[in-house]
C-alpha cells in the first residue's frame, strides 16, 4: 500500500509489529522495517537498533509522550501517531510538541482516521506522512494541503504566519522562563 | 469596526471554496454521510429536527448595516425570511437547503462573514460585552483583543479536534456583562500596580449538564502574552481533556478533577517551555488593531437634550426611553436596545424587513453599526439624544420598540423542542405562555428587573442554570415538564448558579407557577429590592411554599397556588 509522504505518493516500507513483548520475543522479529509499540521501545530498544535497520514507534493517544522523549528519540526512524477516531485529536499537539520543541527529525506519520480534510491541519502541527483510510485516492487527497492559504498561527512547518507578513511579531521579546 | 485585509479576506473566499467542493463531492455520493456530517459542523451547518440550521458567527456580536443588510438578504432568499439571535452573540438560519448554503456562506464572504467555526470541537465565537467602547465602567475597549483571539483561533492547526467545544468571552468593564466566569476561558482586562494593562484570566467555567463557576488561573497577564497563554491552556486541555465521554469532556470537567492548583502548575510549565516568538503580540500590532475600534465620530456639539416634553406628550416614549436606553459615557449621547422580544414573537427572532430597519435606523442614527447581545436583542449603541424619538419611531414602526428591556419578558430562550433535535421540551411556547399572562407592561415595570432563563433540555443553551428564574425543559415519559430554579445571576456583581425550586412543573402551569414565585416576590420586597436582591435576603424557603405549599419536598400540587 501505498503513503503520502512529504506530498509524494511512495510505498509504504513499514510493517507494524505491535504485539506485546509477552507474546513475541524482539529476538523473534522478522527483518526489515519496523514500528513497534512505545513498550517494546523502551525495554529493548538497543536490541532494535542493534538489527541495523529502521525502527519506529507507534505511540497511542494514551501513552506517556515523556517516556518516549527521554529515550533514545534521535534514533528512530519514525514515530506513528494513530486516530481512531474522528473525535481524536491528541495527536496534533504531541506531534507539534515532538517537532518543534523536542526537534524530532524523523518522520512523523499519521494513521487512523485521516480524512482529507485533516490533512493541512496535520502537516501544519510536523506530520510529513499519512497513511489514508482504505479505499482512499491519495491522488485526491494531495489536492487537499493547498485548500487555504493564510495562516494566522505559528506551525511546525515554519511557514510565515499572517502577523508576520503583516510586518508584526519579528522582533518580538519572548518573556524569559520564572 | 475591524475589516478584512487580502489575507483575511483570502483564508475566508478559500473556505467557502472548499465547503462548495464538500457538497458538490458529497450529493454526488463521494463523501460518506459521516464524514461528511463532519465537514459541515466546521462550518456551522447542523441537520436538525425539520432541515438544516446554519449558525453564522457575528464575532464579539458587531455588525455593520451593511452586514446586517446581507443577513436580511439570506433570511429573504435562502430562509422562511427571518432569522434568531443567539446567546452567544450568532445568528441562525433554520430553513436553508444544502445545496444553497454554499451559496449563502459565498455572500457572507462579501460582506466579511463567515460560519467557521460556529460548531464542532472547537474554539467558538468570541464574545464580548454589548456596550464594548460606550460604557462608563469600563477600563479599555475589548474587541481589539477579541478580534486578535478571532484570529489566532481561526482554523488553528493544533486546537480544530479539541475533546469539546471551547468558548471564550473578553470583558474590559467592571460589571460583568458577558458571563465571564460561565466561559472555559474569561478574560478581564485589569491594570496591575505598576499600571500596566493585562488579563486576569478566569478558566474552567461552563453551564451544560454540570455547571461550573469558573476560576482564576492567572491574576495578572501582560497583555502582549495573551495568545501565548491562552494557546498553553488549549495544549494542556488538548492532550489531557477527556475523550470517552462528551459529557466529561470540557474544560471545567478537567480542572476540576485535577484540581485547580495542579492545572494552573500545567498550564504555567506548559507556557515556560514554550516560548513562540510568532505568538507574543508588539505593541504596533497592538496599537493598530486598536485603531480598527476607535471610538466614533461623536458630534462635539452635542449635548444632553430635553426630552421633559416628549416624555409627557408621547405616549409610550418615557417607558421606552427608561427600559430600552442606557447611559453613554458620551454626554449627549444614549445607548438604545432593540427589543427582540415583541410579545408573540419568539425571543431572539427577528425578520428581514425588522433587520433591514434596524439597518437603516444604524445608518441614520447610530454610525452605521449594530451589536447583538447575549440576552439576545440588538443594540444600537451611538444615538444622539436629541434623534431619540425619531428612533423611538423608527424601531417602533417595525414592532422593535417593546419596552421591555430587563423586564420579565425580555427573556432568553433556546429554540427548543420546536426546532432541535437535541430538546426534550419546547421553549418558545413557554415564552408566548409568559408573555401572555404577563402582557401588560405596568405590571412588568412593577416587578422590574427579573431575568428568566429557558432551555429545552440539560444542554443549557437557554442558560437556565443562571436565569434569575431559570427553567429547564425535561421529558417525563415522553410529556414536556420543567424545572425551575431561582437565584442563578450570569455576572454583573458576581455569578451563581441558580437552586432547584422542587418538583417538576405541567407544561400548562409553568407561567403560572413563575407569576406565584413573582407574588412572594412583591408580597416580600422592602423598598427597592429587585427580585434578586430579596431571593438573596430570604432564600428559596418562601418561594418553595408559595408554590408547593407547605409540605415542602410535596409534588407540585394544584390549588396551593390559591393565595
Amino acid at each position: 500500500m501505498d503513503v503520502i509522504r512529504n506530498r509524494s505518493i511512495v510505498p509504504d516500507h513499514w510493517r507494524h509489529e505491535l504485539a506485546p513483548p509477552e507474546a513475541l520475543a524482539t529476538a523473534d522479529i522478522p527483518p526489515g522495517d519496523v514500528i513497534v509499540t512505545l513498550e517494546r521501545w523502551l525495554a529493548d530498544w538497543e536490541q532494535l537498533l542493534a538489527r541495523g535497520t529502521p525502527v519506529g514507534v507507534r505511540l497511542e493517544p494514551d501513552d506517556d509522550l515523556a517516556a518516549l522523549i527521554g529515550c533514545e528519540l534521535h534514533e528512530l526512524w519514525l514515530v506513528e501517531l494513530p486516530f481512531a477516531t474522528f473525535a481524536e485529536g491528541r495527536g496534533y499537539s504531541q506531534a507539534r510538541l515532538l517537532r518543534s520543541r523536542h526537534e524530532f527529525h524523523g518522520d512523523i506519520r499519521a494513521a487512523g482516521d485521516v480524512s482529507r480534510d485533516r490533512l493541512g491541519f496535520l502537516e501544519r502541527c510536523g506530520f510529513n506522512e499519512f497513511a489514508l483510510p482504505e479505499g482512499r485516492s491519495p491522488e485526491d487527497a494531495l489536492a487537499a494541503f493547498e485548500e487555504i492559504g493564510p495562516r494566522y498561527q505559528p506551525g511546525s512547518d515554519r511557514k510565515a504566519v499572517v502577523a508576520e507578513l503583516r510586518g508584526y511579531r519579528r522582533h518580538a521579546a519572548v518573556p524569559s522562563a520564572a | 469596526m475591524y475589516r478584512y485585509d487580502e489575507f483575511d479576506q483570502r483564508l475566508v473566499d478559500e473556505r467557502v471554496a472548499q465547503f462548495r467542493g464538500q457538497v458538490a463531492r458529497y450529493l454526488a455520493g463521494e463523501i460518506p454521510e459521516d464524514e461528511f456530517k463532519g465537514l459541515r459542523l466546521r462550518n456551522g451547518l447542523y441537520l436538525q429536527r425539520h432541515a438544516h440550521m446554519l449558525r453564522v458567527a457575528i464575532p464579539y456580536g458587531l455588525l455593520s448595516a451593511k452586514q446586517l443588510r446581507m443577513l436580511a438578504r439570506i433570511a429573504r432568499d435562502y430562509d422562511r425570511g427571518y432569522g434568531h439571535f443567539t446567546t452567544r452573540q450568532n445568528i441562525q438560519y433554520n430553513w436553508p437547503e444544502l445545496a444553497d448554503v454554499p451559496d449563502i456562506l459565498a455572500l457572507l464572504a462579501t460582506v466579511q462573514m463567515h460560519a467557521i467555526q460556529t460548531s464542532g470541537n472547537a474554539v467558538r465565537n468570541i464574545t464580548s460585552d454589548h456596550l464594548a467602547g460606550v460604557a462608563a465602567d469600563e477600563l479599555e475597549d475589548p474587541r481589539p483583543w477579541c478580534e486578535l483571539l478571532r484570529q489566532w483561533s481561526t482554523l488553528h492547526p493544533e486546537f480544530s479536534w479539541l475533546p469539546r467545544k471551547f468558548k471564550i468571552a473578553v470583558t474590559g468593564a467592571a460589571e460583568d456583562r458577558v458571563a465571564l466566569k460561565l466561559h472555559d476561558i474569561g478574560l478581564q482586562i485589569v491594570e496591575n500596580a505598576d499600571g500596566e494593562r493585562g488579563f486576569r484570566v478566569y478558566v474552567g467555567g461552563g453551564m451544560g449538564r454540570t455547571p461550573v463557576i469558573g476560576k482564576v488561573i492567572r491574576e495578572f497577564l501582560p497583555r502582549a502574552e495573551l495568545l501565548a497563554y491562552v494557546e498553553a491552556i488549549l495544549r494542556i486541555y488538548n492532550l489531557e481533556g477527556r475523550r470517552d465521554n462528551i459529557h466529561k469532556a470540557r474544560i471545567k470537567i478537567l480542572v476540576n478533577q485535577m484540581g485547580l492548583d495542579v492545572f494552573r502548575e500545567r498550564v504555567e510549565r506548559e507556557y515556560e517551555s514554550q516560548r513562540e516568538p510568532a505568538l507574543m503580540l508588539d505593541e504596533r500590532e497592538i496599537e493598530d488593531m486598536k485603531a480598527h475600534f476607535a471610538p466614533a465620530p461623536y458630534a462635539p456639539d452635542a449635548a444632553p437634550a430635553d426630552l421633559a416634553v416628549a416624555r409627557a406628550t408621547l405616549p409610550g416614549f418615557a417607558d421606552w426611553e427608561r427600559q430600552n436606553t442606557r447611559p453613554h459615557k458620551q454626554p449627549g449621547y444614549r445607548v438604545v436596545f432593540v427589543s427582540l422580544k415583541a410579545p408573540g414573537v419568539p425571543p431572539g427572532d427577528a425578520t428581514a424587513e425588522q433587520m433591514e430597519a434596524v439597518a437603516d435606523v444604524a445608518e441614520r442614527h447610530s454610525f452605521a453599526r449594530i451589536r447583538a447581545t447575549h440576552d439576545q436583542n440588538l443594540v444600537l449603541a451611538d444615538v444622539r439624544e436629541d434623534a431619540l424619538v425619531n428612533v423611538w419611531r423608527e424601531l417602533a414602526a417595525a414592532d422593535l420598540a417593546t419596552a421591555n428591556i430587563g423586564t420579565l419578558n425580555d427573556m432568553i430562550c433556546c429554540p427548543g423542542l420546536d426546532f432541535c433535535s437535541l430538546a426534550n421540551a419546547g421553549s418558545i411556547p413557554i415564552a408566548k405562555q409568559i408573555n401572555d399572562r404577563f402582557d401588560r407592561l405596568d405590571a412588568l415595570y412593577d416587578i422590574g428587573e427579573v431575568q428568566l432563563k429557558m432551555s429545552g433540555c440539560m444542554n443549557a443553551c437557554g442558560h437556565h442554570h443562571v436565569g434569575h428564574i431559570g427553567v429547564l425543559g425535561v421529558d417525563k415519559k415522553g410529556e414536556e415538564w420543567y424545572q425551575l430554579t431561582l437565584g442563578g445571576v450570569a455576572g454583573g456583581d458576581g455569578a451563581a448558579l441558580g437552586e432547584r425550586l422542587g418538583a417538576a412543573i405541567e407544561k400548562a402551569r409553568v407561567a403560572e407557577v413563575v407569576e406565584a414565585i413573582l407574588t412572594q416576590y412583591v408580597d416580600l420586597r422592602r423598598d427597592g429590592e429587585r427580585f434578586i436582591d430579596t431571593y438573596r435576603r430570604v432564600g428559596i424557603a418562601p418561594f418553595k411554599e408559595r408554590v408547593y405549599g407547605r409540605d415542602q419536598e410535596s409534588k407540585h400540587r394544584p390549588g396551593s397556588l390559591a393565595a
